[in-house]
This record gives structure tokens, C-alpha cells and sequence, in this order.
């Protein structure tokens, strides 16, 4: 560094630096890890640095002079390279997106691409730059691991399921003494909570890999509220929590993803009994607004501790004082679930006082859209 | 009054066995293969009334087995039943692309509410209108 650049002086010799400046830009271009072209207003390639060679495999004499992608280009869907044109040429805007091209020994490999038209004073494209980096290995190594959670995931359901429905032949057609039956029903919980281990690890990572889908179908609220109400409290009626469940509309028609909508009422209720000690209350409030519905779920539970509230909903966080209550958890329940609600375009936040209680508030619009993606939430 | 032909083609032993005697008991007549191409066979030869159909199988996979169920004049109109494990959705669709009528995830359900399912669904053939 010069002094100069520090005193923000200008260089007595103005034109002298300028071109010691371009080389040195010309040499960052030429040196960068990315692969860097820059073409015409037609397409044709002007320049290209080393990163383009070494990536694309072909030689600067052989693509400088024909048109950007033509030599190692042309896999993707006709539309895909007609929005690419459109957007840098007609709207004249950056475009970036992942590309499949071929190498010139015939590999594929997938680049994230950005290509953006430099304009000149009157707007008019003076020529376009596109930076692409080879993130082959990286969507390798994604697509390895969601192939690993969705096999393992298959191969832990199997013999999950088939204990359970053991344990349920059980208790319904074999003899047993009071003792055997409680331990057979222990038995049945731990597999259940293991089985929803399993689907939360696979919800984990199809939101982690931004593959989730979302289909919008009609379901009323209020009994699929209650329904979750039951199930919740069937799990706490060992502790003697109890739930209220009263104050709601007389019927809720809504749009919206079912598994989505599942995932958040389940985590924050079964929360609720997690985390609340013997004989406490859970209480819920469903109420209708204008273009949404809010629910509150509010417990007398230990609460959140304020030095963890903020980052309560990150991925593989507990309260600090969770494990006084449960020993196990994971930390992703919350995260999925506000992930979850933000896929359907909807908030959710907490008050928590530690040691008093906590209320999880819920708002969802009344039509959620529907996105395409590989596969819903479970 | 339920004497229908269940065809369950299945390779967990287990879930196989107890989906098999689940449904005996409520009165179906169960054949139950433990690989694809004997579920093909199982279809020619035993004209079941309703097929169950799990995906990942041995020897032939269970796209297939439905592709040829579905092609093969003798046996494309019995109705096939998808029964999968959490998390194949993607498995499902095509399922019932290739013509299956429906579909039961496994992990989902207790084996009661499997059996019901089914009885439900023969109500339905029985009174299209219903329900």
C-alpha cells in the first residue's frame, strides 16, 4: 500500500497509476478462481481469463471469437437460455442461476452463473461480463446427503413401524398383568417419539436443501386444531396438564399446506407438554381476522430464559434450562416450525417469562399459496 | 360380508406378516409374495380383488410391477393400493401416475387403521356413490 491511498491524495502522475491500476485489475481478472468472460452485445466472447480455460477445458484461442456458451453450453431447456437473453439484453438486468454445461473432455459439471450487461451512458449495452463458478462438488456433496437422510431415514421407519404395530398386537389381543401393559405402552411412546425424530431430521434437510413443496388444500381450522388439542393431551395425561381449548370461531375454512400446518401446531403443542411441569395449563385461542387467522398457545411452563430468547428459533438450540424437563431434544423443532410458517407466508413469535410460562403466537393468511418443490414437509 | 382376494405384495417380513394375519382376521382371503416378480405372477394367476403394493422390493421394483399389472389386459383392472414407507412422496405421485388408486404410508398409521382403511375401501367399490 502506498501512502497516497491513505491520505486519499491524489497521484501526481494521474495517468501513469491509472494504467499500473488497470493492469493490476487485468491481472485479478485474469488470476480470479472464477470464471470470467467478457462478449459483445451479441454474445461473441472478447476476453476470457485462466479460470474459464481450466474450467471449461477449452483453450482462450478456441472461445475467444465464438459465442459464450457455445462451446461448452446448450444442455439446459431452450426457455431457460431465452430468459437468460432476455433479461441481460432486452431488460437489461443481471441474470444469475445454476447451469449445466459440458467440458471439452465431456464431463458436466454445474456452474452458478451471473452475467450482468455493462451499459453505457445513454443505457445502452456496451458489452456483457459473466462470472461462473463450478459448484459441481458442492451440489454433489448436497445431493449425497439428502440421498443419505432420505435411505437412512426409509431404513429407520422400517423396523420403527414394525415395532410399533407389534406392541399394538400386543396390547390388544395378548393377556397381560397391569405392570406389562404400562411398560408396553412406555415401549409404544419411545418408538412414537423416535419415529418424529426421524421426520423432523427429514424435514431438516429438504428445508436445508430448499426442496420443500407446498400444496394448498382446504381444511377446517378448528377441527383440525381440536384434533391436535386430543392428541396433545393424550400425551400429557400422565403429567395432568390441562388444555382449554375454547375460545375459537364457530367453523374456519381455510387453504393451506396440511403438513406444513401439522409440523407447526405439533411442535409448539407438544412443546407445550414438554416443558410444562406436572398440573399445569395449556390454554388456546383461535381467532379469525381479515385476510388472516391468529392462534395463541400459551403454557405454565419453565419457560424460555432471556438470554436465550433471541435465538430460540435457530437451528439446534435449546433453552438453557430445557434439559431440567426433558433430557433429550434435538434443538430443531422451532427452527422447522418457524421455517414452516414463513413457507406460508405467515409469522410466528413468543412472550416467555422463565419459570412462569411461555405463549407462542401463530399468524397464517387464510390462503396459503402453493409452491413446486420436490417434496412436501412430513 | 368380505371374502375378497387381497394381494399383499411385501419383502419386510414383519410388517408383511403382521399387515397379512391383520387382514385375515378381518375376513379378507390374503395372498402375500415377498418379491415383484412373484407379485406379477401372483396377479395373473390369483385375479385378486385388490392389490397392495410396496415400491422398494426385490427382483422387480414396484413401478414395474404396477407398469406390468396395468398393460397386461388380464389384470389392468384390478385396483393396486400403494403402500410406502414417510418420505417417498415423490415415489407416490408416480404411483398413482402409473395407475394405482391410492396410496397408504406405513410409518403413518396403526394397523388398525390400515385394515379400516381397506374396508373402507371395498365400501366404496361396492357403493360408488357413498361416502
Amino acid at each position: 500500500m502506498r501512502s497516497s491511498h491513505h491520505t486519499k491524495q491524489k497521484p501526481k502522475d494521474g495517468f501513469k497509476d491509472s494504467v499500473k491500476d488497470l493492469q493490476k485489475f487485468k491481472l485479478a481478472v485474469d488470476n480470479a478462481y472464477d470464471h470470467i468472460i467478457m462478449t459483445d452485445t451479441e454474445g461473441i466472447v472478447l476476453y476470457a481469463n485462466k479460470a474459464a480455460e481450466k474450467i471449461t477445458g477449452f483453450s482462450k484461442a478456441e472461445i475467444i471469437g465464438t459465442k459464450a456458451g457455445a462451446l461448452w453450453g446448450g444442455l439446459m431447456d431452450k426457455s431457460f437460455y431465452k430468459k437468460l437473453w432476455r433479461t441481460i439484453k432486452i431488460n437489461k438486468k443481471s441474470f444469475s442461476g445454476e447451469i449445466r454445461n459440458r467440458r471439452k473432455n465431456g464431463e458436466e459439471y454445474i456452474a452458478l452463473s451471473s452475467i450482468a450487461p455493462v451499459l453505457d451512458k445513454n443505457g445502452n449495452v456496451e458489452f456483457f461480463v459473466g462470472i461462473e463458478r463450478d459448484i459441481t462438488r458442492e451440489k454433489m456433496a448436497e445431493k449425497a446427503k439428502n440421498e443419505f437422510v432420505s435411505i437412512a431415514s426409509h431404513q429407520l421407519r422400517t423396523p420403527v413401524t414394525s415395532i410399533q404395530w407389534l406392541i399394538e398386537l400386543i396390547l390388544k389381543k395378548e393377556k397381560l398383568s397391569k405392570k406389562g401393559r404400562e411398560y408396553l405402552k412406555d415401549a409404544y411412546i419411545a418408538t412414537s417419539r423416535l419415529s418424529g425424530l426421524v421426520d423432523t431430521l427429514l424435514n431438516l434437510s429438504r428445508i436445508e436443501s430448499g426442496s420443500v413443496s407446498l400444496v394448498s388444500e382446504p381444511i377446517e381450522l378448528v377441527k383440525f386444531i381440536s384434533r391436535m388439542v386430543k392428541e396433545t393431551e393424550m400425551m400429557g395425561a400422565k403429567k395432568k396438564i390441562k388444555f382449554t381449548f375454547k375460545d375459537y370461531p364457530k367453523e374456519l375454512n381455510i387453504k393451506s399446506d396440511f403438513y406444513a400446518l401439522s409440523n407447526i401446531f405439533q411442535t409448539i403443542l407438544t412443546n407445550t407438554v414438554e416443558y410444562t411441569p406436572d398440573k399445569g395449563r395449556v390454554s388456546i385461542v383461535l381467532e379469525k381476522r381479515k385476510n388472516t387467522f391468529f392462534c395463541s398457545i400459551s403454557d405454565t411452563g419453565i419457560g424460555i430464559p432471556k438470554e436465550d430468547q433471541a435465538r430460540i428459533f435457530g437451528q439446534f438450540v435449546r433453552g438453557g434450562n430445557a434439559h431440567l424437563q426433558k433430557s433429550a431434544g434435538v434443538g430443531i423443532g422451532l427452527y422447522v416450525a418457524k421455517q414452516a410458517t414463513e413457507l406460508l407466508g405467515g409469522k410466528i413469535w413468543f412472550e416467555s417469562i422463565e419459570g412462569k410460562g411461555t405463549t407462542f403466537y401463530i399468524e397464517l393468511p387464510l390462503k396459503s399459496r402453493s409452491v413446486k418443490g420436490e417434496k412436501q414437509l412430513t | 360380508m368380505n371374502n375378497q382376494k387381497i394381494l399383499l405384495v411385501e419383502d419386510d417380513e414383519i410388517l408383511g406378516k403382521v399387515m397379512s394375519e391383520e387382514l385375515k382376521e378381518a375376513g379378507f382371503e390374503v395372498k402375500w409374495v415377498l418379491d415383484g416378480e412373484l407379485g406379477v405372477k401372483a396377479a395373473q394367476s390369483g385375479r385378486p380383488d385388490l392389490i397392495l403394493l410396496d415400491l422398494m422390493l426385490p427382483k422387480k421394483h414396484g413401478f414395474d410391477v404396477l407398469s406390468e399389472i396395468k398393460s397386461s389386459p388380464a389384470t389392468s383392472s384390478i385396483p393396486v393400493i400403494i403402500i410406502t414407507m414417510m418420505g417417498q412422496d415423490d415415489d407416490i405421485k408416480k404411483g398413482i401416475q402409473l395407475g394405482a388408486v391410492d396410496y397408504i404410508v406405513k410409518s403413518q398409521h396403526a394397523i388398525a387403521e390400515i385394515v379400516e382403511k381397506i374396508k373402507n375401501f371395498f365400501a366404496k367399490e361396492q357403493h360408488p356413490t357413498g361416502q
